[in-house]
């Protein structure tokens, strides 16, 4: 950008290119730029041929800052001389970014996506957050039985000297708090999990995940309050019952009516679940099934099509008695059919003279879903004489169901259809 | 005023053919040209600067498809005016 070139130097290399003297080449670069400031001076326009044109320009008076000081300066009407370089200069300058074309872009729509993907991911985010505090809080809320659960266990403890099954429970039931501490963490954990990967799960599958996590929990749960009990008989039977245990039998009770509860919601929620995954799996099947039906009814339609043009092409000979049947489908019409079948949409008419009479308008068809489908003689590309006949009598007959409609235009075509195929067919 | 116009005036002033003129004028532009091209500025003394400058890409708006449309970038040629120009310019119009 910053590459400049002294007027010595375009001296120079002028003279050299033109193969004339300096002295002369800067007379003439002094004489031509006369001659556009004179050309200037005068008319107010000046053109350098293959370069571009200079133009004096009038700029109104207005108001300035000096750049100093800040006072504010009236600048003055004034001319200026602007440039305009020529289509050729500006090509060549511009050989660089020749390629690049000016785009539409639609700025308020896409500030608006991005905003409304925003707010869609921050909701997202929010639910998600939200999943994952109420899948804690499930976990708290079975955390307090962990607890209540260690209470039979200190109580065991207290008595258990006595017996060894009463330690060997003891080191089951060990086990299984450990458990029991370790599953309410991993519940934390795998429901952050979708928070790092919250745009690959969709809140269904989050959802899933946590109510599985709480059945989990909860029936792990059932069995520690289940083992518990067992003990705590044991140990009523070793102490014949003191003020301590019935106290103990007390908050047992209370946590087992709690827990059922818990347990009857985990069954519903299983059942739910249960009943969703079915649900979802019939819905695939019915779908597989939809899809297969439609499947085969196409292949078997164009079978059908390619059935009856080879069987034409193989019996070249056979009669128009084997007929057979097509299924129309929804938005089909004669002439979509015959080009499937025939393979020449021009060919319909026979359609019609198989299936309608002369009183119908061809044009306000269809209430029958199957149709029949006269089989030609020779190919579509290479009809045979019976062929044509059989083609101008169907458009002779499709003309005169136009006649009848009062559909005269349509009438007069078909008509000229059949005499050209009667001609041919002669 | 056109090219030949310009060439006659020329070659009487410098005492040259205007085959010969017309020559020297081709390969001055021809000169000026590929100096643009290749970004390389260039003074005409009591003329002005002529240089070429990358316009950046923008956003402009389009009255036709009444929509904003992000124009590409592009080398222009620039031109400023010479002092000089400018005051024999504005001294005319007093006069």
């Amino acid at each position: 950008m910053s590459k400049k070139v002294t007027y010595s130097d375009i001296v120079n290399a002028l003279s050299k290119k033109a193969g004339v003297s300096k002295q002369k080449s800067e007379e003439f670069v002094k004489a031509l730029l006369n001659e556009v400031k004179d050309e200037l001076k005068d008319s107010g326009k000046a053109s350098i041929t293959n370069f571009g044109s200079f133009k004096v320009k009038e700029v109104a008076e207005r108001q300035g800052k000096n750049p100093q000081t800040g006072d504010p300066i009236t600048i003055p009407a004034h001319k200026r001389v602007s440039f305009s370089p020529y289509k050729s200069l500006r090509e060549n300058v511009n050989a660089k970014y020749a390629h690049l074309e000016s785009e539409l872009i639609e700025e308020d729509e896409n500030t608006t996506d991005e905003q409304a993907k925003d707010l869609k991911e921050k909701q997202e985010t929010a639910e998600i957050q939200s999943e994952t505090k109420a899948d804690e809080k499930i976990a708290f809320d079975v955390n307090p039985f962990a607890t209540e659960t260690e209470e039979p266990d200190s109580d065991t403890e207290e008595v258990g000297e006595e017996s060894e099954i009463e330690t060997e429970l003891e080191e089951v039931f060990d086990s299984e708090e450990e458990d029991e501490d370790g599953e309410p963490e991993t519940a934390v954990k795998t429901s952050e999990l979708p928070k790092e990967k919250e745009k690959n799960y969709t809140n269904l599958l989050a959802t899933l995940a946590v109510l599985l996590l709480t059945i989990i929990a909860i029936t792990s749960v059932w069995f520690l309050l289940d083992n518990g009990k067992q003990k705590n008989d044991g140990s009523q039977n070793n102490i014949q019952a003191g003020t301590i245990a019935n106290g103990q039998q007390a908050t047992q009770s209370q946590s087992a009516r709690d827990f059922e509860s818990i347990k009857k919601e985990a069954d519903e929620l299983e059942e739910r679940l249960n009943a969703m995954i079915q649900e979802e799996e019939r819905l695939i099947a019915q779908e597989n099934e939809r899809a297969e039906r439609i499947a085969a009814a196409r292949g078997s339609s164009s079978n059908n099509g390619s059935s009856d043009v080879n069987d034409s092409n193989n019996s070249g000979s056979s009669d128009q008695s084997t007929v057979q049947n097509y299924e129309v489908q929804e938005g089909e019409w004669y002439w979509v059919i015959s080009d499937k079948l025939y393979g020449k949409p021009r060919f319909w008419p026979l359609l019609f003279k198989e299936n309608h009479s002369v009183n119908e308008d061809p044009d306000k068809l269809f209430k029958q879903v199957s149709i029949k489908v006269p089989d030609m003689e020779g190919t579509a590309t290479n009809p045979t004489k019976q062929d044509y006949k059989e083609l101008a009598a169907a458009s002779k007959l499709v003309a005169q169901a136009y006649e009848n409609a009062g559909k005269t235009e349509k009438a007069n075509e078909y008509a000229k259809f059949a005499r050209k195929w009667e001609q041919l067919g002669a | 005023m056109t090219k030949s116009e310009v060439l006659k005036s020329i070659s009487k002033e410098l005492d040259l053919t205007i085959a010969e003129t017309e020559e020297i004028y081709d390969s001055f532009v021809d000169g000026m040209n590929t100096l643009l091209s290749n970004n390389v500025g260039f003074t005409l003394p009591g003329v002005g600067s002529f240089s070429a400058e990358i316009r950046e890409s923008h956003k402009s708006y389009n009255p036709h498809y009444k929509k904003m449309m992000l124009i590409p970038p592009k080398n222009v040629v620039h031109f400023s005016q010479s002092s000089t120009l400018k005051d024999e310019i504005n001294r005319g119009n007093d006069e």
